[in-house]
């Protein structure tokens, strides 16, 4: 499923994988784009600190397209930093 | 003796069925899935837990397989790479009965070699007869078909 096309995504429902362990919930999150690079902010509501240790780690979105449907959008993440409930993390171009 | 970790890391194999279709499928569940699995396949009688024997090839399939190589009638690949169990399952319901079987068994003969190439292994770091796995396999235990 390709990704966003616009700068910016918000939303509600989201999660961070280490392959197919789910490494965070999250409940709201924000990615931008600045140039080639974009940004998460998102709060976690729930973390399993072991994969969320481990790398590769991915940003996954939980969406809707148009006709209702539920699709997921992926991001790789590059670097990541928790602090109180809040990530912020660089990613990578979101995958095809 | 080198501590080693118990922690299971998401290692893949890639498995090889018929007309040269491939499946992905996890190397070894962890506890989780193991109990998430075996939760699936029982089923709570008036007289205990029993196996449900129509749950266990399709439980053991979801639990394991990650993605495959199968096709649609216009011949783009079926989604099922990160997809939740219950859109894997309508996957797997919409192929010809056979194929579901032959792809159950795939996945069942791995888990079994997963088995035995682990236990030996630890006779092999041990030097001593490897123990038996506290949950007993599912492989054939439901003899006849199962689902």
């Amino acid at each position: 499923m390709p990704g966003p096309l616009r700068g910016s995504v918000r939303g509600v429902v989201g999660r961070i994988d280490w392959a197919w362990y789910v490494a965070a919930a999250i409940n709201g999150y924000l990615v931008t784009r600045d140039g080639p690079r974009w940004n998460l902010r998102a709060t976690v509501v729930k973390v399993d600190k072991y994969n969320m240790s481990q790398k590769p780690l991915k940003f996954v979105a939980e969406v809707r397209d148009r006709r209702g449907t539920k699709v997921e959008w992926r991001w790789p993440i590059r670097d990541l930093e928790v602090h109180e409930g809040t990530v912020t993390a660089v990613l990578g171009p979101p995958e095809e | 003796m080198t501590p080693q970790s118990r922690v299971v890391t998401p290692d893949t194999k890639t498995l090889q069925i018929s007309n040269g279709d491939t499946l992905l499928v996890k190397k070894r569940l962890n506890t989780g899935e193991a109990r998430q699995l075996y939760d699936r396949i029982y089923r709570v009688t008036p007289t205990g837990r029993v196996v449900d024997s129509l749950e266990v090839g399709m439980q053991t399939v979801l639990a394991y397989l990650l993605d495959w190589s199968l096709i649609y009638p216009d011949g783009n690949k079926i989604p099922i790479a990160g997809a939740n169990d219950d859109e894997k399952m309508a996957a797997l319901n919409s192929i010809d009965y056979d194929s579901f079987i032959e792809i159950r068994d795939a996945i069942q003969a791995h888990e079994k070699a997963m088995t035995e190439e682990r236990a030996a292994l630890k006779k092999t770091q041990s030097g001593e007869s490897a123990s038996s796995p506290t949950l007993p396999s599912l492989v054939g235990a439901t003899g006849g078909m199962n689902g």
